[in-house]
């Protein structure tokens, strides 16, 4: 009942959620089928292109998705371009594929014929061969389709939207019933997008070519009627979304693009950020959310698809400029702040008012059981443990890498599980220790034991706005309001937050502006 | 008409057509005729250019066709195939008004031209026109295909083996119909077959072929009485001409050399003549040879004035039958008059011999003859 009820209260978010993934699949099919066709009648004729195009529509097909999408961020960005392009390639297999064998399997002799009459090869193409051929590229369509509203979930991934959204911040925040309202419309949709398509490809078959058995002429013709108004109306509401959701779409020129990672606090700093920006400014500002981790969010604003985000200064330090990491808060900042300043004109703002760095934890009864209080304690008895760390944490030098050469860490497995998932597995008893960071709201929900860092290994990660200086220049005002919100976070708030998402299930916009609310009144007002 | 001129084709290392040299006069219907792999498609195909000939060149009226607008060339030549020809996601009526409205012929010309060549074909036009070719039968397909190709009036059509694939009555039927349309159009056409009894019921010259040469090149007459070698005679078959018997002509049966007499010679030398020649009638003629009537013995008995002349006895409304009639002809004559003796005059009207009930008898057990010595 809990998904029951997660429908009804964000009904409104899923069904823009909803357009969204039919708008970005319907542009994604369309372009497919722009490029798709066109490919597999060439290599109906030039049969020398037949192989290496159908090898490589194949090998594409085989290549992970997420690959995919982290391998074209460079090119392409972040947001909806990859997750149709993305989806595209995917989408060009089967309707090569069927292009191709809908224009081979035509009587060679009727197409002779064809040409014996008089037609010209464009003439056979358009009147004879593509007739002929359309059911079984529609047929090659329809796959696409059906497999591309489910592909289309990935685009959240790389803040493309679409439903995919509430499955990725639902397997983040362990929110079955959030991960089902973003599946369960994606699976209707694909059934949708089935029946639509299969009715395009009955109407498009030549009645008399039709084998329905036991209709006669008119049956058949009444039965087209019917499915021919079916298509029109969604047609017709398809166009409508198109033409409603462009309008709503005028973007103002004076608006800039707020980023973020993909976990709970990022995402609760992004809204909160953003709120602060639009409440305070004449900008108005996109919310790119949830967009992946460090490289995913680093690159796009590099790129420029986003104008900021917050980072930590560790991740910066280590893992963006690849020095080896240490402990010293001052240092750490003042390098980041000139590197990314000289290197990448990139701004950074002062340091947030909190600290969030890794954090090694256990089941309480783990604890109890060895009694573990630092990372030290856990050192002698990890022979008996296995780890399952976040995939960036192993192979980070201020992550598990470094903390092994200081702590000496044996433990008897190591399974690397990305995002929330593996509190899950902890608390499954899976595994036994995870990495977790130390403002993390779940440490509460599973009730974990965090472990000091005893030897002061983990680097600071407090939090920074990163700005690109061109926006900076272009909105200064961005500067004092960001510092002036960095003084209100604290650790134990930071916390707090997460945990009102995490574990009471609410929306980290509805947080983050709760939280806003308890400032003063003109807090930020300039003056 | 249409030449070809040295026509080779080979793939690779296959000769497909060696040295076709073949003339079709305008408003003939020339069938072309072999086993499979002959080559007889492969030269029609050339006509349309759906084959390019490796070497020699084929010409309309004098003027090479390989020089020709490709389209131009085909959409001026119908073209008939089996079955498959028909386009079968279009109605009756697209099929046979594809090329007329590719070529954007005014549309109501195209629809008058629709409904004539409906009624051409046999078929009515409100019953058939918005039908698709898979709701028709074989027959009625083949009618459709043939009114596509008269549909553009085109002078040349090609029909490759179009009747090969209907039941034996159907094909029967579209052969009558096809050379009731022949006499009152004269299109010129090109016929490819391997059924010689349809070659030589619709044919006015037939082409035979073997191994990507002509062998021989004639009327179906001179061809079943005249086979230029034993391919051909195995091919036609023995017997094959007593199928067809309106080609045993009056001339390849008659008795020549009739016993003739002048219309001037008396009743009295009439008599000694039939006695010394042993016959009973006697032909009479002019001195050039023109028939004027016969002499029947019956007529004649002791009462006759031997002395008269020929003329006053002799019967002058005499049935005759022309050298070109056919065997079937004459025996219709012979059963209907009951004649014993026939007469046989040439288009002058000069005698040239005569049939009698007994040569026919002759003629006709020779069929089972031949049978028996094969």
């Amino acid at each position: 009942m809990d998904f029951v009820s997660y429908m009804i209260n964000n009904y409104d978010q899923i069904i823009s959620l909803l357009i969204e993934h039919i708008e970005l699949t319907v542009i994604a099919v369309g372009l497919a089928i722009l490029i798709g066709i066109p490919i597999g009648i060439l290599i109906s004729y030039v049969k020398k292109l037949n192989k290496p195009i159908l090898g490589v529509a194949s090998v594409i097909q085989a290549i992970p998705s997420m690959a995919l999408l982290g391998f074209a961020i460079p090119f392409l960005g972040i947001g909806t371009l990859p997750a149709i392009v993305m989806v595209v390639l995917y989408s060009l297999l089967p309707i090569i594929k069927n292009t191709y064998t809908g224009v081979n399997s035509i009587d060679k002799n009727m197409i002779e014929a064809a040409e014996g009459i008089g037609l010209t090869k464009w003439q056979i193409l358009y009147k004879v061969q593509i007739p002929l051929a359309l059911p079984v590229i529609m047929a090659g369509i329809r796959i696409s389709a059906v497999t591309a509203v489910g592909l289309m979930t990935m685009a959240a991934f790389i803040g493309g939207g679409g439903l995919g959204f509430l499955v990725f911040s639902g397997i983040r925040t362990v929110n079955n019933a959030q991960i089902l309202a973003g599946a369960i419309p994606a699976c209707l949709l694909a059934l949708f997008v089935d029946y639509i398509f299969g009715i395009i490809e009955k109407l498009v078959t030549p009645i008399s070519l039709q084998k329905e058995q036991g209709y006669s002429k008119k049956v058949l013709k009444k039965k087209r009627f019917h499915q021919k108004v079916i298509l029109m109306i969604t047609a017709i509401l398809l166009i409508f979304i198109f033409i409603v959701t462009n309008m709503m779409n005028q973007k103002s020129s004076e608006s800039i693009t707020v980023g973020s990672k993909d976990f709970t606090e990022q995402n609760i700093l992004c809204h909160m950020v953003s709120d602060v920006i639009e409440d305070n400014t004449d900008i108005d500002v996109n919310r790119s959310c949830n967009l992946g981790g460090t490289q995913i969010c680093f690159g796009a604003l590099q790129k420029g698809n986003i104008d900021l985000y917050i980072d930590y200064t560790g991740t910066v330090y280590g893992d963006t400029l690849k020095y080896t990491p240490i402990s010293d808060i001052d240092k750490v900042y003042k390098t980041v702040k000139k590197d990314m300043k000289n290197k990448y004109q990139i701004a950074v703002l002062d340091q947030m008012g909190f600290n969030n760095t890794y954090a090694l934890a256990v089941r309480s009864e783990t604890a109890n059981q060895y009694q573990l209080r630092t990372m030290s304690d856990l050192a002698r008895i990890s022979n008996q443990l296995i780890i399952s760390p976040s995939l960036e944490f192993i192979n980070r030098q201020d992550g598990l890498v470094g903390a092994t050469n200081v702590y000496h860490f044996q433990f008897k497995d190591t399974i690397g599980i990305d995002g929330s998932p593996r509190y899950t597995a902890l608390a499954n008893h899976e595994s036994d220790v995870i990495d977790a960071f130390s403002t993390d709201g779940l440490l509460k929900k599973f009730q974990l034991t965090v472990l000091e860092d005893d030897k002061h290994f983990f680097p600071p990660y407090y939090a920074i706005p990163m700005v690109r200086e061109d926006t900076l220049e272009k909105y200064p005002e961005i500067e004092e309001i960001l510092n002036k919100l960095g003084t209100q976070l604290s650790n134990d708030i930071m916390s707090e937050l997460n945990y009102q998402v995490d574990e009471l299930g609410k929306n980290p916009e509805d947080v983050a502006q709760e939280f806003l609310e308890t400032l003063p009144n003109n807090y930020f007002s300039t003056k | 008409m249409i030449e070809f001129q040295n026509v080779s084709k080979t793939y690779k290392k296959t000769t497909v057509l060696s040295n076709i040299n073949l003339k079709i006069e305008d408003g003939n219907l020339v069938c072309l005729i072999g086993e499979s792999g002959c080559g007889k498609t492969t030269t029609l195909k050339m006509i349309n250019r759906l084959i390019t000939p490796t070497t020699g060149q084929i010409l309309f009226d004098g003027e090479d066709i390989s020089k020709k607008d490709i389209i131009k060339l085909r959409r001026s030549i119908g073209y008939v195939i089996q079955q498959t020809g028909l386009f079968p996601h279009m109605t009756v009526r697209e099929n046979i008004e594809l090329i007329s409205k590719l070529k954007k012929e005014p549309i109501e010309k195209i629809h008058k031209k629709t409904l004539e060549m409906m009624n051409m074909v046999g078929l009515e036009a409100e019953k058939y026109l918005d039908r698709y070719p898979t709701e028709l039968s074989g027959g009625q397909q083949q009618r459709i295909g043939v009114a596509r190709a008269f549909a553009t009036d085109p002078n040349i059509i090609l029909m490759d083996e179009p009747f090969s694939a209907l039941d034996p009555m159907t094909r029967t039927s579209l052969q009558d119909e096809l050379m009731k349309l022949q006499e009152q159009f004269h299109k010129t056409i090109v016929f490819v077959t391997h059924d010689m009894d349809e070659a030589i019921k619709i044919a006015d010259k037939i082409c035979i072929m073997d191994g990507g040469r002509i062998v021989q090149y004639d009327t179906p007459e001179q061809i079943l009485k005249h086979p230029k070698n034993d391919f051909v005679k195995n091919f036609v078959g023995p017997k094959r001409i007593w199928t067809n018997p309106e080609f045993i002509k009056v001339r390849d049966i008659m008795v020549t050399r009739p016993v003739t007499c002048s219309k001037n010679l008396s009743i009295f030398q009439c008599i000694n003549r039939m006695k010394m020649m042993k016959v009973d009638t006697l032909m009479v003629t002019e001195k050039d040879g023109t028939y004027l009537g016969s002499l029947h013995a019956s007529k004649l008995n002791e009462n006759s004035d031997v002395h008269a002349k020929v003329e006053e006895y002799m019967d002058r409304d005499n049935i005759r039958a022309n050298e070109e009639d056919s065997i079937v002809d004459v025996l219709k004559i012979v059963d209907k008059q009951g004649l014993s003796t026939l007469p046989v005059v040439n288009d002058k009207g000069k005698l040239t011999g005569f049939v009698t009930r007994s040569s026919l008898i002759t003629s006709l057990s020779q069929q089972f003859l031949t049978g028996g010595e094969k």
